[in-house]
């Protein structure tokens, strides 16, 4: 099965020509406006105070806006990377983890039942268990959740842990299109390439060492940690997973062998330069079709439960669109940061902006003068998490 | 004397002011009412003279240690005569009849009958397992395979002793290991709890530190020392508890001696590791009624069972049971018929209504067989569920009476985190919690989520046992 590329591809590959080719790897290229010439494509907001009863008809309605998804979808296989980040252990508090800092399984199973309502033939729920090659449906039950719920929401859905190699005899390697910032390319579990459709659900989270989480940096839980993280095989991917992804963090050791090794192993070993270029790198080479926030309930202050002073919060919101780097621009914003922010100001103080960085592989822009937003207007549900005291 | 039950043995510490007949007024009206001398040599039993005649006054049972390359048979003598309790011995046989209480190794759990208490002495002090990081100074903890950091209990192998040994108490004999960091009295807690949760008990055993402390009257250590024997108390109180019986779904089956003891025995223990709260039954005991109540029964040995114990296993499986097996018994799935493989390390096959899963591997890892263990049975039976938990060890049992569900609590970490929310898939209609140094239990609210019952506890304690009412 090939993997299809988005419309927004062709507007990228005109991107990247117009560049003249401009290196990626090389600093911030003085001199390119990227923002001005980096596709753009509309972003939906809308309201939905609840996981329940507004949740259907909410989705449905933004995916009409998008020019409804059995056009997407139909016949083709679509792939969801959810979030599920950290440990089933560990949660904000005494709240489900659905409803601070996971993905919620109810946006997973309406969804993948609109999905399969609208044709899709075959739906993957995609996400790395935490250090365990457990089924994905078995991590989800270790917080209560029923995966069968997701499962019988359309005709043929299926989970794949992608911190192994699942149901293929190996990994898949998947290339930057560009060279990448630090990567050209990553060997993943297959289901990231065997799809003719690809969906990454994120939260709408602030982050430590990326300043922001929503559909872009959701995508780093898809490199597998036998590859790129602690317990990674030194010359072959390890069969089991221990641990987090500590070395695509710090830069203390390259991935398995049998991988793509880094572009330039003497770069900054310095989490804020690396984690940004790696998740940009990461969706340069696996196009996100249809970019989705789950902003109903959130956190503000982190990405999870080990992040000091994380307070829950309810935007009460769902955003979704085409490109994902004009979604979590709108998504950052919708946070009160400024998208076109770069590192040293909110929310990347000590970071590289992925935005911009993903901007610079021509994937989409972050500018909102360039970004039509439909729906409720982003000053309407704007939450300043900065400032928000619970 | 007939050994108790009911002992809470210390090990009474070296130095001159030990040997004092007021050293024990440390213990004094505490629930400490069994001392642990040295008993093998002359000199010792001449030197603790005073110390002895006043513990026998008090009516303190007094053990006496047979240490090794001396003597039983004197020692008991000589104990007899100057009014010890028993003597503590590894060749009990050798006590002319006196009260010994056997020490032991864990890998020789007695077979025997009899009610006199067996010390394993290579217990392990239980903590998070440290080690120097990357050959430099730092101290890390160790990290086990699941990724989180290893903890050495002994919580498992009580469990399995006192199946075992139903009639005999369980010490456990293990020193604050040196080197080893440890806080006091939070260390202390542990260890009692430790062996304590499953109806044993720790062998107290004061570090250098702390026995000097209260030798010379430090303030800090006789604090600490109080708390230390509240918690004692705590659970001499509870000894209701060790009469409550696993709740868990899964069986370990096996004799757990000889070739058979490291698999059967690792498996329990990262089972525990895992929070999959497990029954050890041992095969040589096997009744009719073994069985009830689980959902799956591992078989660890590698010998065929007998006839018998073959028609129950299969029975097992054929009335719905998950039945897992190593690959030198798949024989057991003759009658099954197997399925499609979709699992590398186990050929399933199905019989009647349930599965006998035989490994395919000649030799099976412990540590995956607890995992396939639990994905094979499935999380969905769960009995519950830790949220920001730690490092911690479970222990999930039930009274007699089936009235009463008991979940204890022992957290490993250093540091606390708050909010431990423990999560019932089953339905109760109360529960109160325990907590190592309070002396009331305290009403917990029971929290309806949508097909279970959180209990939300606000800090972290180190210690928590929750009874439900069922």
């Amino acid at each position: 099965m090939s993997m299809r590329h988005h419309c927004n591809q062709s507007s990228r590959r005109q991107f990247l020509g117009a560049m003249g080719g401009a290196a990626l790897g090389t600093a911030l290229t003085p001199g390119i406006n990227f923002a001005q010439q980096a596709p753009s494509s509309k972003v939906v907001i809308e309201k939905c105070d609840n996981y329940t009863s507004e949740l259907l008809p909410t989705l449905t309605k933004i995916f009409d806006q998008l020019g409804g998804l059995g056009s997407m979808v139909r016949n083709k296989t679509v792939a969801i990377k959810i979030n599920m980040v950290g440990g089933a252990f560990e949660r904000v508090a005494f709240k489900p983890h659905e409803e601070t800092f996971w993905t919620h399984p109810k946006v997973v199973g309406a969804v993948t039942h609109l999905l399969g309502k609208a044709g899709a033939r075959r739906v993957r729920i995609l996400e790395g268990s935490w250090s365990s090659s457990d089924p994905l449906e078995e991590y989800m039950m270790e917080v209560g959740w029923k995966p069968q719920d997701i499962a019988s929401a359309a005709k043929l859905v299926e989970f794949e842990n992608t911190n192994v190699v699942g149901r293929a005899k190996g990994y898949k390697r998947i290339t930057v299109p560009d060279g990448g910032h630090l990567f050209p390319g990553f060997d993943l579990n297959h289901s990231y390439s065997e799809c003719d459709f690809f969906i990454s659900i994120g939260k709408l989270k602030e982050h430590a060492t990326a300043g922001v989480t929503m559909s872009i940096k959701n995508m780093f839980g898809a490199t597998p940690v036998t590859i790129y993280g602690e317990g990674a095989g030194i010359n072959e991917p390890s069969t089991d997973p221990h641990g987090g992804r500590g070395p695509m963090h710090s830069g203390n050791r390259q991935p398995s062998k049998s991988a793509p090794s880094e572009n330039n192993p003497k770069s900054p070993r310095e989490a804020g330069y690396r984690i940004p270029r790696i998740i940009s790198d990461i969706v340069a080479a696996r196009p996100i079709h249809l970019a989705m926030i789950d902003a109903i309930d959130s956190i503000t202050g982190g990405e999870g439960p080990w992040n000091r002073g994380v307070k829950p919060v309810h935007p009460g919101i769902l955003i979704a669109g085409l490109n994902p780097v004009c979604v979590d621009a709108v998504g950052a914003s919708c946070m009160g940061f400024d998208p076109m922010a770069v590192r040293g100001t909110p929310p990347f103080e000590r970071c590289d902006s992925t935005l911009f960085l993903a901007e610079q592989h021509g994937i989409g822009t972050r500018d909102l003068k360039r970004i039509e937003v439909i729906g409720v207007p982003i000053e309407k549900v704007r939450i300043d998490y900065r400032q928000y005291k619970g | 004397m007939a050994l108790q039950a009911d002992w809470s043995p210390m090990k009474w510490p070296k130095g001159a002011f030990w040997t004092q007949p007021a050293s024990l007024d440390l213990i004094r009206g505490s629930a400490v009412n069994c001392l642990l001398i040295p008993w093998g040599k002359a000199e010792n039993q001449t030197a603790l003279g005073p110390l002895v005649t006043e513990a026998v006054r008090r009516g303190i049972a007094l053990v006496g240690v047979v240490e090794e390359g001396a003597s039983t048979g004197p020692a008991a003598q000589a104990a007899k005569i100057a009014g010890l309790a028993a003597v503590a011995t590894a060749k009990p046989g050798e006590a002319g009849g006196f009260p010994a209480v056997t020490l032991a190794k864990r890998s020789e759990i007695p077979s025997g009958k009899g009610d006199t208490a067996v010390a394993f002495t290579d217990s392990v002090w239980p903590a998070v397992k440290m080690m120097r990081a990357g050959g430099g100074n730092a101290a890390g903890a160790d990290a086990g395979p699941t990724g989180a950091p290893w903890l050495d209990s002994n919580l498992w192998f009580v469990q399995m002793a006192k199946v075992m040994m139903p009639d005999r108490p369980v010490w456990i004999m293990a020193d604050p290991a040196a080197g080893r960091v440890f806080t006091r009295p939070g260390g202390y807690f542990i260890a009692v709890a430790d062996a304590a949760q499953a109806g044993g008990r720790w062998v107290i055993s004061l570090d250098d530190d702390f026995a000097g402390g209260l030798a010379k009257g430090d303030a800090k250590a006789a604090e600490d020392w109080k708390r230390v024997l509240k918690a004692v108390k705590f659970f001499a109180d509870h000894a209701a508890w060790s009469k409550y019986g696993s709740l868990g779904l899964v069986g370990v089956l096996s004799d757990f001696r000889g070739e058979n003891e490291f698999l059967a025995t690792e498996t329990l223990n990262l089972m525990m590791r895992r929070q999959l709260p497990f029954r050890a039954v041992d095969k040589t005991k096997l009744a009719a009624n073994s069985l009830q109540g689980l959902k799956a029964v591992v078989y660890t040995d590698e010998q065929m069972p007998a006839p018998a114990m073959r028609q129950q296993l299969t029975a097992f499986a054929r009335g719905g049971g998950l039945l897992i097996c190593t690959k030198k018994c798949a024989a057991l799935a003759g009658d099954g018929r197997a399925l499609a493989a979709d699992n590398p390390l186990f050929q399933i096959h199905s019989l009647g209504t349930g599965r006998i899963a035989v490994s395919t591997e000649d030799s099976i890892d412990p540590f995956v067989l607890a995992g396939q263990t639990h994905m094979l049975l499935s999380r969905k039976n769960d009995m519950y569920r830790l949220y920001n938990q730690g490092s911690a060890t479970t222990i999930y049992t039930g009274s007699p009476d089936g009235k009463k569900a008991l979940l204890q609590f022992l957290s490993f970490s250093a540091g606390r985190i708050p909010d431990l929310g423990i999560d019932f898939v089953r339905g109760y209609r109360s529960a109160v919690c325990h907590m190592l140094e309070t002396d009331a239990p305290s009403t917990v609210n029971l929290v309806r989520r949508e097909s279970s019952q959180e209990v939300h506890l606000p800090g972290f304690p180190l210690f928590c046992a929750i009874e439900l009412e069922v």
